[in-house]
């Protein structure tokens, strides 16, 4: 069986890094790191991936808009999404509803849990 | 030889002894002499066979032999040489000598001295060339050498050191303190070099090993590379490593490096008797003991048995350290020297035992491996098993999953029981299933007092809990346990998705479990299982109640629910509506088929309502339904409509009410209610009638008192010729005075009649009794004398003015005897005879003062109303039914910026309400007016310069007397700026949530891989997970710091410590903090020289410069430089408010710069130019708001002044004296 590949979208290192360990020490999952939204669709658009973990709140350009960009290319528009977000007021997630998302993971997580939620979102079993 | 030579060194010898008499020294003289002769006859010392290998010798220890290579044509000067160097020399020198190079190279090819004392000028070749060749011959080897010359030149001087000599010694100055000191220096600097390379070599030797076995899993080769650089190292003849088998001592070589093959001992078992005590050496290696034996015959500590096995391997000395494993002995590391005895030294003793834990690393190491490896085959075995039974599983949901999982898990595992319960309450649980080799029996219920239970229940991490004792006392009220002998109990908490325990999975077993570990497993894999699945269907349960519940609230309330889907035109329909549409349930459900439904006059209506909701109308409806048995229904309607991400209908969902009750009760009630109202015009005609008769009755009453006037004047007239008629009319008159004086006595109004003079003719008593007076006394009084001050001259005027007037009405105050004043209406006529002569007035009195005082009272409230609307800080707005303005009040001239003249009138939709909204309060206006909804609204409203402000309203409907609205009354408060500063609270505190949560992130998910023990602490990936983790604590820190810090700046909690302090102190603070940052990071820091006062709180200050300064720092180049100023400046003359001097601190830097539109924001919380700043940056976004309250706290002022791509400059003041000094002078 063909190993996952999840690409982690978040503009903080540590995050991005503790994932990546996680992923790959629970799951064996392989993981491809962005620290922005365009570097994000860059690597999505070269390399084959299953999923893409999406920070909500960075600069430039922030999960929501990273978000309606993947869904708008193509190529890419496929992959399912988890957006990762610290919002935990119900007025700032019900952006989220209208969206066509695969699921939220909400920060801060445990890495166990973090791997459960993400296999119960994307039925990975 | 030189002659001068030993003049000058006699001289010498003279100088240093001058103590000495001219007779010793000869004698001393010939004593050396004959010295020489002796010496010259052992010509064959130079022939002494040395070891070629050289061991390192350690000055500190005297007893270390050191072989000195003289090379010296002068036999004088050797004999003198080798004199000072022997005698009274605390060291141990053997001395080489040769008068000639030649021969001295000769010797160096088969041995090495120690040190070289070399004549520069010798015969054939000099000093500097037998250097040279040496180097040719001898290429590895460097022996130290000291050049000796009488030639006390600079240049040979360098020229020898160029060489490789190591000192040079003028021969005309030797002294015995001086070549010694100069022999001793040069053999320790070669000790030292030596060492220091030994000292690497060995480094290497271990870093290469330690390398080695982070790459490789493989014991043999780790050790063989091991054992191989070690030999070389210690150049000794053999080292092993010996492996122990048992207590007693026994064990294997199971590897070796060897010299020579036949002093090889691989793969000997040594079971040696001479192993005595062997508990108690090896206990002794067990807590470190090393082993360092330099020569076995003589070391008496060893037994003779023990000497001759080691003599049996060829072992002289040897050099023993243990590898312990956890604490146990695993083997040792040995190294024997074969052929010579041989002296350890302590950095060889250190060598090996470093080497002896490089090898426990890599044995502990691979040990792990093999169990990880080994431990991960049979986890794939097990998984393989339970994916096989998971799947079988997954295709059997909606069978009895619980059944056919405990008799799978019966089946796999071999177990007695397999038992899976469900939580009924805190004490009792009942089994879902029950499997008895793999046959389900009856379920049963448990009791939770048995305390295994509350464990199981109390350890939700996914833990099994295993009893394999005594369990008979801990179930002592569990029939299976109780009556089938178990003895293992193994059972695991079902716990649902918020980790609640809601079951439980048990194994019990009759006797111990073979493979207790595979059973741990599948209690782990599959307790998760179930309890997601006792939790599907708990939820399911939950959810068939609740519709259950639903359904017959719907029943009960003759309530339904509906879909429709327009896309596809499928309507659905909820059991009751089916009901309340008298359909029976198998009927097929369309759009048409309820349309068709619905009353015939109501059809029409319900489509074009249904078309407004779709357009984005409420849908909210009342209409008649014709019941197949003709019988009509009402049925109310709700709906909302659905919209797509476009905004077009795609559905809509509603509710159905039955409200047929309901309308016949409200027809019936209007039914009354026309029954009541034809009943009130019925006694309002009658009232109008009676009053009618009333008034008829006065008019007459008034005409026949003029009739009787006029019959008293007839009678006086005619008295004497109608004495009969007379007597007939006074009769008459009599019956009919009589009458009307009991209507004018018990008139409630005051009855005056004044004559044509204004005096009084007739008063009823109800008047003498308004104004508090007897008749007898008002008839004497005039009507004026009873009329209040204010209103006597009109009065007088009016009286003047009556002949004219036949009828009049007007208000009159009249004084009461008591001195009250009384309101009246009077209504006046004229009273005249036949011809028309004026003959006086009668009034009619009504007592006002009642109606008076509600007219004052009204008059009073409607003052203080208009008071209120004046002065009140609220918007007031009173609109008609079409939505034109009536009234504004001023506040709302003053929100508005329009004046009332300007708005009364006009549309309020059209006028103020922004194109965006107005479709919505349109929708929302009629409704307030229909349905008096929307008591409290907010939207936005244009002010006359056309910006929007957000207000709330509160509206009231406005009526008529029938109930029917006229308008609406609307109170609105301006909450424009209320709502931005809520919107940026609520943004800082996501942005806050956000910037804590980041690194609690970090932290948590690093931990819980440590606390998970998913990684190992000591590997890569643990390393990294700890360091994110102390990354994450450290900027949290930072940031809850930082809040802290502005917080209690903004809310005042920091009072600053003012006190005057010099900016050089303040600087070197600052610069202090902040000098490592600016060396690592390559930037020169300009600093001002001069120094000035200020009153400050210091420690403030210096945190505004290290914050601008380490801003500064990040964001410079490298190599680049900063420059801080501290410059004074007066208050500028045009400045009335500020006369204050103050210090301006400036703090420029050669970065990127700052765009324009950030100039302001930057100082603003959370505000950095690009957000990655805080991060990468090692910044929390607060640093600049920190600068900014501080310095505006000290009253001074902080700015930047910037370039984009060429630097910034962050300037701030502050003031040079105290403010409350200032302004108290001012």
């Amino acid at each position: 069986m063909i190993n996952k590949r999840v690409l982690i979208v978040d503009d903080d290192l540590g995050i991005r890094r503790i994932v990546q360990i996680s992923l790959k020490a629970i799951a064996n999952w392989d993981v491809l790191s962005a620290g922005s939204g365009s570097e994000g669709i860059a690597i999505a658009e070269t390399e084959s991936i299953d999923a893409i973990l999406l920070d909500v709140m960075m600069p430039d350009m922030d999960g929501i808009e990273t978000f309606a960009k993947i869904k708008e290319n193509p190529n890419i528009q496929s992959v399912p999404i988890i957006l990762l977000t610290a919002k935990t007021k119900v007025s700032e997630q019900k952006q989220f509803n209208n969206i066509a998302i695969a699921g939220v993971i909400m920060k801060p997580f445990k890495a166990p849990a973090l791997v459960d939620q993400i296999r119960s979102i994307l039925n990975w079993n | 030889m030189n002659s001068n030579n030993v003049r000058d060194f006699k001289i010498d010898l003279v100088i240093e002894d001058h103590e000495k008499s001219k007779e010793q020294l000869i004698a001393e003289l010939a004593e050396l002499r004959n010295e020489i002769l002796a010496l010259e006859q052992k010509s064959l010392l130079s022939e002494t066979v040395q070891e070629r290998s050289r061991p390192l010798i350690n000055f500190s220890e005297e007893e270390g032999i050191c072989t000195i290579l003289m090379v010296e044509d002068s036999e004088i000067d050797r004999t003198c040489y080798r004199l000072f160097l022997t005698r009274n020399s605390p060291k141990n020198y053997q001395i080489v000598e040769f008068s000639n190079a030649e021969d001295a190279l000769i010797w160096c090819i088969d041995h090495v001295a120690d040190i070289m004392l070399i004549d520069y000028v010798l015969p054939g070749m000099n000093g500097l060339d037998f250097l040279s060749e040496l180097q040719q011959q001898v290429r590895h080897e460097r022996t130290p050498c000291i050049i000796m010359t009488n030639q006390a030149e600079q240049e040979l001087a360098i020229q020898s050191l160029k060489s490789g000599a190591k000192d040079f010694l003028n021969k005309g100055k030797m002294t015995p303190e001086g070549l010694n000191r100069a022999v001793t220096n040069v053999l320790q600097q070669s000790y030292w070099i030596e060492e220091q390379e030994l000292q690497r070599e060995r480094q290497n030797l271990v870093n290469m090993i330690a390398y080695s076995i982070r790459q490789s899993f493989e014991l043999d080769g780790i050790f063989e590379f091991t054992l191989n650089e070690l030999r070389r190292l210690l150049q000794c003849d053999r080292v092993l490593i010996y492996q122990f088998q048992s207590i007693n001592g026994d064990g294997k070589i199971i590897n070796e490096s060897v010299v020579d093959p036949a002093l090889s001992l691989l793969g000997q078992e040594i079971t040696d008797i001479c192993f005595e005590k062997s508990t108690e050496w090896v206990e002794l290696y067990r807590q470190g003991r090393i082993c360092s034996i330099e020569n076995i015959e003589a070391d008496s500590s060893l037994s003779a048995c023990y000497q001759q096995f080691l003599k049996n391997i060829h072992v002289q000395a040897k050099l023993v350290v243990p590898i312990v494993q956890e604490k146990h002995l695993w083997g040792l590391l040995i190294a024997h020297q074969c052929t010579a005895t041989r002296h350890w030294t302590v950095p060889e003793i250190e060598l090996l035992n470093l080497l002896s834990m490089q090898i426990e690393i890599a044995i502990q190491k691979v040990g792990l491996q093999q169990q990880a490896q080994k431990e991960r085959q049979e986890n794939r075995e097990i998984e393989k098993t339970i994916n096989y039974i998971a799947s079988g599983l997954v295709a059997k949901i909606g069978e009895d999953f619980f059944q056919l999982l405990i008799c799978y898990l019966s089946q796999i595992l071999e177990v007695d029981y397999v038992c899976i319960a469900e939580l009924t309450n805190a004490q009792t649980a009942e089994t879902l299933a029950v499997c008895h080799h793999q046959q389900i029996i009856d379920n049963f219920e448990i009791n939770l007092k048995n305390q295994p239970y509350s464990k199981i229940l109390g350890s939700k991490n996914n833990t099994v809990q295993i009893y394999q004792n005594n369990l008979q006392d801990l179930f002592f009220e569990h029939k299976i346990i109780q009556s089938s002998n178990i003895h293992t109990f193994l059972g695991i908490c079902l716990v649902d998705s918020s980790q609640k325990a809601i079951g439980f999975l048990t194994i019990l077993h009759s006797s111990s479990l073979e493979n207790i570990a595979l059973a741990e497993k599948f209690l782990k894999v599959f307790g998760s299982r179930a309890g997601a699945e006792l939790e599907r269907q708990q939820i399911e349960a939950k959810l068939r109640k609740s519709e259950a519940d639903l359904l017959e609230a719907q029943r009960i309330a003759h309530v339904g629910h509906w879909k429709w889907n327009k896309n596809i035109n499928e309507l659905w329909w909820s059991e009751e509506v089916y009901h309340i549409f008298g359909v029976a349930l198998k009927q097929k459900i369309t759009f048409d088929f309820f349309i068709q439904q619905i009353h015939p006059l109501d059809r029409d209506r319900v489509l074009q309502e249904t078309e407004a909701a779709l357009r984005g109308h409420t849908f909210r409806t009342v209409y008649r339904l014709q019941w197949p048995n003709n019988e009509t229904r009402f049925i109310k309607i709700l709906g909302k409509v659905i919209f797509d991400k476009q905004g077009n209908a795609v559905a809509m969902r509603g509710v159905v009410l039955d409200i047929t009750e309901l309308k016949k009760a409200e027809l019936e009630l209007q039914r009354v209610n026309l029954g009541l109202e034809e009943e009130v015009k019925a006694r309002m005609n009658e009232l109008t009638t009676v009053h009618q008769k009333l008034q008829n009755e006065l008019c007459e009453r008034k005409q026949i008192e003029a009739e009787k006037e006029e019959s008293e004047i007839f009678y006086s007239n005619h008295l004497e010729k109608e004495l009969n008629e007379k007597q007939q009319i006074a009769e008459k008159l009599k019956e009919s005075e009589i009458r009307y004086r009991r209507i004018v006595e018990t008139s409630s109004e005051g009855i005056w009649q004044l004559d044509k003079n204004k005096k009084t003719v007739f008063v009823n008593p109800r008047m003498a009794e308004m104004l508090g007076y007897s008749v007898e006394e008002i008839t004497k009084l005039s009507l004026l004398d009873l009329i209040d001050e204010t209103d006597k001259e009109p009065v007088k005027y009016l009286i003047e003015q009556r002949e004219n007037n036949l009828i009049s009405q007007y208000d009159l105050q009249f004084r009461r005897k008591n001195g009250t004043i009384m309101w009246t209406m009077v209504s006046a006529r004229s009273v005249v005879d036949e011809e028309g002569k004026y003959l006086g007035r009668l009034k009619m009195i009504t007592d006002i003062s009642d109606r008076k005082r509600a007219e004052a009272a009204l008059q009073e409230f409607n003052r203080r109303w208009r008071s209120v609307l004046d002065t009140i800080q609220m918007i007031v707005v009173e609109l008609d039914k079409y939505g034109n303005v009536e009234y504004v009040n001023p506040f709302f001239e003053k929100v508005f910026q329009f004046s009332s003249e300007e708005v009364l009138g006009k549309n309020w939709l059209t006028t103020f309400v922004p194109a965006h909204s107005s479709e919505e309060i349109e929708i929302v206006f009629e409704e307030i007016l229909k349905n008096e909804a929307h008591s409290h609204y907010e939207n936005p409203i244009l002010i006359k310069s056309g910006e929007e402000r957000l207000i709330t309203w509160r509206n009231s409907v406005l009526k008529d007397n029938s109930g029917q609205p006229t308008g609406l009354v609307a109170i609105g408060e301006d909450i424009t700026e209320r709502n931005h500063l809520e919107q940026m609270k609520s943004e800082f505190v996501s942005i806050v949530s956000h910037e804590l949560k980041t690194p609690l992130t970090a932290i948590q998910a690093s931990l819980s891989l440590l606390h998970e023990k998913i990684v190992d602490p000591n590997s890569e990936e643990g390393e990294e997970s700890i360091s994110i983790a102390v990354d994450g604590v450290d900027r949290l820190v930072r940031l809850v710091n930082d809040i802290l810090d502005i917080e209690r700046l903004r809310s005042g909690k920091i009072n600053l410590k003012k006190i005057y302090c010099d900016t050089q102190e303040i600087i070197k603070k600052a610069i202090a903090e902040i000098r490592q940052l600016a060396e690592r990071s390559n930037v020169t820091i300009n600093l001002p020289s001069c120094s000035l006062q200020m009153y400050a709180d210091c420690d403030r200050i210096v945190q505004v410069l290290i914050n601008l300064i380490s801003n500064a720092i990040k964001f410079s180049p490298m190599h680049s430089t900063i420059d801080l100023l501290v410059e004074s400046r007066m208050p500028e003359s045009t400045d009335k408010f500020n006369t204050s001097s103050s210090l301006l601190f400036k703090v420029c830097d050669q970065g990127r710069g700052i765009a324009a539109q950030h100039l302001e924001t930057v100082f603003e919380r959370f505000k950095q130019i690009d957000a990655s700043d805080s991060r990468d940056k090692e910044g929390t976004g607060l640093g600049l708001a920190i600068c900014r309250d501080i310095v505006e706290q000290h009253g001074g002022k902080i700015w930047v002044e910037s370039v984009l791509t060429q630097g910034s400059t962050f300037c701030f003041s502050i003031p040079t004296e105290p403010l409350e000094d200032l302004i108290h002078d001012q």
